[in-house]
């Protein structure tokens, strides 16, 4: 009975034109973006090798991430070019911080369309599903055979469901097929299985907006307020919330603001120069290396301690907003995509740390007088360490979302007057 | 007749639940983010006072002789109006290091440093127009006539006689009336806000600003009014009224804008850095080359005179190396100069081509023009580094000749910096009428938009079967 009544909703979507227009947006976005993100990769890519490390040479640069084309992440931060000098470390960027435009509009990439096209089109599609039948008759004609609630709901749940994930795959799955028939971004066979759970991450959020959608429509009588609702609902997930944590969390802790602890590190670094100066000089010039090599010792622990300290107010503030921002499945969706991709805040602090760490061994290289610096690298973390780090929690919220929403849905329908 | 029209949409609106909601919904956001804005634009005041006052203590433990190679760090002020539109402060850059070595350029942005930033954006007052109060001005048009006629009242009202366009008319009055009220009271309590809060100081001038600001606002909610009654007068079935608002809605407040940019990037592509410093290593590598190849030629062709003393051989050739090695330098300043410049201007005329681009659409044109407005965009923003490069040479004049004439020649030392006849930096924001010149092509997009779209929805409306 239950594939029967799917059956059915999948007969109605594909008989009727609004599907189709629907599917012809959402196909067009997506390979739309896909496009313009693989043509971004590419001239990362080009810059990339432009600037990266010669053997010997104390610079920590990372390649694009191949994933990023579809969730682009802080992908950006994470592949500038870190140079290691005793002074500390000289940070460059790539082209696209030079033109401010970038920085302003971001480039639409596949999270982006699941976050706010797909949502609102799973919600279109459930937001009438019950107030239509309703007001059309066809609902109480319905019931007045042996089929019992939880069976029509379920019916149409997965026959909506169906209409919408088959197409969404079908594009999805091309675009990756196609973008992987270029060398220069073969995806490593890891990639495959990340991005599998990335997608299956993006079916579970669209089902959540279509519970919803289902939901509300049981819970009004006119198919037009359930609209209204609706979209105020999917305005403020999708675009409020998700701005709100970090507003809320600044303003709860406290964080000195990195233009102070720049200066105070100039302070620091002035102080101690001028220091050495005046030392070198009362020796007369004798022993000034080891007058200098104590100068920029005592620098780099000062400065050491400031960034630690620093760092970690910034990742309370950070864990609270983003804990803050869960409360909007959009949020959640985005957070799990980006650190499935390697390009979310968990990645790029790790890589931060292990800059840091790469920096304490180019030093000490130089202590011991030799010339040729260690290469630098990184390895991303494997999808067990990404999962096990927040990346399980998100997922379960999402499905959690979902089953709430669809119970919720089913307790709804149950005591819907259909007359 | 008119009036009762307008009364009736008025309460009709007015007495349904969603003008309630729409209504709280609209006061929170509108007071929430104006006070975040507040809170925001007080901490960077004091942030900017601290880097002020960290800048002059730096500069007075220093001594003369090291002040030209240090030299002086001049810091944004923030802009008070950011508080209504945020603009671009948050990506770029904020300090600039004044020296004689280097070219003075803005750095250090927010984003840059801690790019988890960006990922969380900003929620000023333009965004929330832009984004949510649009989808609200749908919502209350996207039924106007197609939900009448749904409910059949439409039929019963021109079975009168109601002339169709005194009703459109009514009806576009009262609908417009009845989307300001939950606008209107929000922002003059923000204005309140901005009035009372401790420590903001607003000229004359920013309160002009300020409500061509909301002018603007309520423009861009005036487009997507007229654009609502448009689709709603051309559809039979309200669904198909509210699907195609929300896809044009879409389109114009994510897409056009992103599309534009990227668009712009392929008609007009600029080199990328790493290119450009590629250049100039190849040229200085050829300028080596001649170097090696010109100091032979110079061995070869000027012998020692017959006569003439190692030393004074060795003095004309060191008299030419240093002539020939000034050309060189001169000549490796001008072509990196020129490649700077030509970088710079196809930079330039790439964003421009983005921004006039993506202007065809008004949530676009919304931003420009309050960050225009506010002084938060890129305009001001290259006008501020323009005033610091032309303030470089000042302050490195002063900082060279104060430096000889204290100059100790027995002891090699100089005494303390004394700051009392330093050239202060000075920066004078830009004035009203340049702001508004620049935003007038937005006001008449909006306009345009405007007109057109009542326009249709009226013609539309003429010919609508009401049945």
């Amino acid at each position: 009975m239950v594939w029967t009544i799917a059956r059915k909703e999948i007969v109605a979507n594909l008989l009727s034109y609004k599907f189709f227009i629907v599917i012809l947006l959402t196909t067009l976005l997506l390979f739309t973006s896909f496009f313009v993100l693989y043509k971004d990769f590419k001239g990362r890519l080009a810059d990339y090798e432009l600037v990266r490390a010669k053997p010997g040479e104390p610079i920590a640069v990372l390649p694009p991430n191949p994933l990023s084309i579809f969730a682009k992440g802080l992908d950006e931060a994470m592949t500038r070019s870190f140079e290691i000098s005793r002074i500390g470390i000289d940070v460059r960027a790539g082209q696209k911080s030079g033109n401010m435009i970038f920085a302003f509009f971001p480039v639409p990439d596949f999270v982006y369309i699941v976050k706010v096209v797909l949502s609102l089109v799973a919600l279109l599609f459930g937001f009438d599903q019950i107030s239509r039948e309703k007001e059309s008759g066809v609902l109480r004609l319905m019931l007045s055979n042996a089929v019992s609630r939880a069976k029509i709901l379920a019916g149409k749940w997965l026959g909506n469901f169906l209409s919408l994930s088959v197409p969404f795959l079908l594009v999805t799955l091309l675009g990756f097929a196609l973008i992987n028939l270029d060398p220069a971004v073969r995806f490593p066979a890891a990639s495959v299985g990340r991005f599998l759970i990335l997608i299956f991450t993006a079916l579970v959020y669209i089902a959540l907006f279509l519970s919803l959608g289902i939901l509300i429509s049981a819970l009004t009588r006119k198919a037009a307020s359930s609209l209204v609702i609706l979209l105020l609902i999917w305005a403020v997930a999708v675009f409020v919330v998700p701005n709100l944590g970090t507003l809320v969390a600044r303003q709860m802790v406290d964080v000195p603001s990195v233009k102070a602890l720049s200066e105070k590190q100039e302070q620091v670094w002035t102080r101690e120069v001028l220091q050495a100066i005046i030392e070198d000089r009362a020796k007369n010039g004798l022993g000034s290396r080891e007058i200098r090599r104590k100068h920029f010792d005592a620098i780099n622990n000062e400065l050491d301690k400031m960034e630690e300290d620093y760092r970690n107010k910034f990742d309370r503030l950070v864990r609270l907003a983003k804990n803050i921002n869960r409360l909007s499945p959009s949020a959640s969706f985005v957070y799990a995509a980006t650190e499935l991709a390697g390009t979310g805040i968990g990645e790029e602090s790790r890589l931060k740390e292990n800059v840091l760490r790469y920096k304490d061994s180019v030093l000490s290289n130089l202590d011991r007088g030799e010339k040729q610096a260690p290469a630098f690298a990184y390895r991303y973390r494997s999808v067990g360490q990404v999962l096990a780090q927040g990346g399980v929690f998100d997922v379960a919220w999402l499905v959690f979302f979902n089953i709430l929403l669809f119970a919720l849905g089913f307790v709804a329908f149950i005591r819907y007057d259909v007359r | 007749m008119l009036k009762n029209i307008i009364k009736k949409e008025i309460l009709e609106i007015i007495t349904s639940p969603k003008f309630i909601f729409t209504f709280l919904l609209c006061a929170v956001l509108i007071l929430l983010s104006v006070y975040t804005g507040i809170v925001n634009y007080r901490s960077d005041q004091a942030e900017y006072s601290t880097a002020v006052a960290l800048n002059k203590k730096n500069l007075e433990s220093q001594s003369y002789e090291d002040l030209p190679r240090l030299g002086t760090k001049i810091n944004t002020p923030p802009q008070v109006l950011g508080a209504i539109s945020s603009g671009i402060d948050e990506a770029v850059g904020r300090v600039a290091k004044v020296n004689i070595t280097y070219d003075p350029n803005l750095v250090d942005s927010k984003y840059e440093s801690n790019p988890v930033f960006s990922v969380f954006g900003a929620l000023d007052l333009t965004f929330i127009v832009k984004i949510v109060l649009s989808l609200f001005a749908i919502l209350f048009t996207y039924d106007a006539i197609v939900g009448e006629k749904e409910k059949g009242t439409l039929k019963l009202i021109l079975a009168n006689m109601v002339p169709r366009d005194r009703l459109i008319l009514g009806k576009v009055i009262g609908g417009y009336i009845s989307l300001l009220i939950p606008l209107i009271i929000p922002l003059i309590l923000s204005l309140l806000l901005l009035l009372v809060y401790p420590n903001i100081s607003l000229a004359g001038e920013d309160w002009i600003r300020i409500l061509l600001m909301f002018l603007m606002f309520f423009l861009y909610l005036s487009v997507f009014f007229t654009l609502g009654l448009l689709v709603s007068a051309r559809t039979s079935k309200s669904s198909t009224s509210f699907l195609v608002l929300l896809f044009i809605w879409v389109i114009f407040v994510t897409i056009i804008p992103k599309v534009s940019v990227l668009t712009a990037a392929q008609l007009k592509p600029i080199p990328s850095v790493h290119e450009i410093t590629a250049k100039k290593d190849a040229f200085l590598q050829q300028i080596q080359g001649e170097r090696i190849k010109k100091t032979f030629a110079f061995i070869q062709g000027n012998p020692p005179k017959p006569g003439q003393s190692a030393n004074d051989y060795r003095e004309t050739f060191r008299k030419w190396l240093e002539n020939y090695q000034q050309e060189v330098a001169a000549k490796i300043d001008a072509n990196n100069a020129d490649l700077e410049r030509d970088y710079q201007m196809k930079k330039n005329s790439q964003e421009r081509l983005a921004l006039n681009l993506s202007r065809i659409s008004p949530a676009s044109a919304l931003t420009f023009s309050t960050m225009s407005l506010a002084r938060t965009g890129l305009d001001e923003h290259d006008r501020f580094l323009a005033s610091i490069r032309a303030y470089k040479p000042i302050f490195t004049k002063w900082a060279n000749s104060n430096m000889l004439k204290n100059l100790n020649f027995q002891t090699h030392k100089t005494g303390k910096v004394v700051l009392d006849d330093m050239p202060q930096h000075k920066f004078e924001p830009e004035i009203l009428s340049k702001s508004l010149a620049r935003t007038l092509p937005d006001f008449g997009t909006m306009i345009v938009l405007i007109i057109v779209f009542f326009a249709g929805a009226y013609v539309s409306f003429l010919k609508y079967d009401v049945r």
